[in-house]
């Protein structure tokens, strides 16, 4: 009983954890992904101020 | 400064939090009645504590978008309520884990966890609204309302909920007794303070986020106009 | 020229008069509809409800317009938005659960001959409380969605 017990609340811990991690990584591959979104439209943004009138 | 900010917060959070395991693995003994699983306490309540106070951020945060049309209101609103999920469910998680050992079942339809369900399930449906609204002002708006609303029904689903045990005479599974053993408070406390930095840490970084998608959304219509 | 009399006037009205009139028209809609299927379901169910004909219309009353109420406030929310007809019940019916419960709860206390007072006006104060918050939230924040 103590040993199954000791075992849960290691999944337990675990899965709190593991929730609060994920999140995280989601957060930082979202973060990933905007950065290149937003240095693309700037280069584009830039090519066509660039552009001879 | 910012970045600075949002690691001195999220290490200070991981620091105590790695404290609070410690102690709460090796400091404290074995309760009699439940053994080892009553040291998810530490996680489990800390967690929906913080989440709590995200969500009353996040509904004041909306209110205030409501009122002053500001975009900053706006992306706090979803910022909190993003991570505000993310405790709720480790909440769920843990204090499903808990049950099954103490009262041998995944799940009960008890106050605390089907209360804590319902905000999850309320909160979602404001997480998949706001992509599928694509103008940015109606957008805020209509998230706003929607967590106005999801707040207004908290307190009611608890009394439902409360109305339905006593009426059927469910066995009310107490998972709290009256005080707390002096040598548990601080660890309690710190996770509690843990949890809220690493929380306040999140949504910054998704504040930060949001501010470059409007950033993005900008650039796009200049580029259009062009 | 005289056609054109209705229009305009429902134009100047105010947005909250407009919305509650949906919201009543559809409660209309819903109450004949729950008064039909009543004796439907009270003969194929054997649920002994002419006993109790008046609180259980009490019941149907509150109930039907908070469902009314949250429904046609979400349905002004999701007039614009993508997988609209997806969107509204899935906001909806979590929203909703504590009136559903509460009306359910007080509903098999009557079937089974207690009366509304006493431990189950617990139930009669919910669905009030849940019209009341509701109605007066949809009716304040309904300016702000017809606004757009």
């Amino acid at each position: 009983m103590d040993v199954r017990n000791f075992t849960y609340m290691v999944y337990g811990y675990s899965a709190a954890w593991l929730i609060i991690v994920g999140f995280v990584f989601l957060l930082v591959s979202r973060s990933r992904k905007i950065d290149d979104e937003l240095k693309r439209l700037k280069s584009l943004v830039e090519d066509r101020e660039s552009e001879p009138r | 400064m910012r970045e600075k900010l949002i690691l001195t917060l999220g290490s200070l959070g991981t620091v105590l939090m790695l404290w609070v395991i410690y102690t709460v693995f090796l400091g404290l003994p074995a309760e009699i009645l439940q053994g080892d699983i009553y040291r998810i306490i530490f996680i489990h309540v800390p967690a929906a504590i913080t989440a709590y106070c995200l969500y009353g951020v996040a509904v004041i945060a909306s209110v205030g978008f409501l009122i002053k049309r500001n975009f900053v209101m706006d992306s706090l609103a979803v910022s909190c309520v993003e991570v505000a999920q993310v405790f709720t469910l480790v909440n769920l998680v843990t204090g499903s884990i808990w049950g099954r050992i103490i009262w041998g079942i995944w799940w009960t339809w008890d106050l605390r966890l089907t209360s804590q369900l319902m905000c999850f399930l309320l909160y979602l449906g404001y997480l998949l609204l706001r992509p599928a609204v694509s103008d940015p002002t109606q957008r805020g708006v209509m998230s706003a309302i929607l967590a106005i609303f999801a707040a207004a029904d908290i307190p009611l689903v608890v009394m439902a909920i409360r109305l339905k045990n006593v009426r059927t005479q469910h066995p009310q599974p107490v998972l709290e007794t009256g005080g707390l053993d002096p040598s548990f408070v601080a660890p309690f406390v710190v996770s509690m303070v843990a949890l809220m930095l690493i929380g306040t840490a999140l949504v910054l970084i998704r504040l930060h986020q949001e501010s470059s998608r409007r950033e993005i959304d900008s650039l796009r219509r200049e580029l259009h106009a062009v | 020229m005289g056609s054109r009399e209705p229009m305009n006037r429902l134009r100047f009205q105010p947005g909250w008069a407009i919305f509650l009139g949906k919201a009543f028209a559809s409660f209309l809609l819903l109450m004949i509809v729950e008064l039909i299927s009543l004796p439907v379901f009270g003969v194929f169910y054997n649920v002994p409800w002419v006993d109790s004909f008046f609180p259980l219309l009490l019941i149907m009353v509150l109930a039907t317009w908070g469902i009314t109420i949250a429904g046609s406030a979400f349905s002004a929310v999701t007039v614009n938005v993508r997988l609209r007809e997806l969107m509204l019940p899935v906001l909806l019916y979590p929203l909703l659960i504590p009136l559903l419960t509460a009306a359910m709860e007080m509903t098999t206390a009557l079937m089974n001959g207690e009366s509304l007072g006493g431990a189950n006006s617990g139930g009669l104060r919910i669905l009030t409380a849940f019209d009341a918050i509701f109605t007066a939230l949809a009716v304040y924040l309904i300016e702000y969605i017809l606004v757009l």
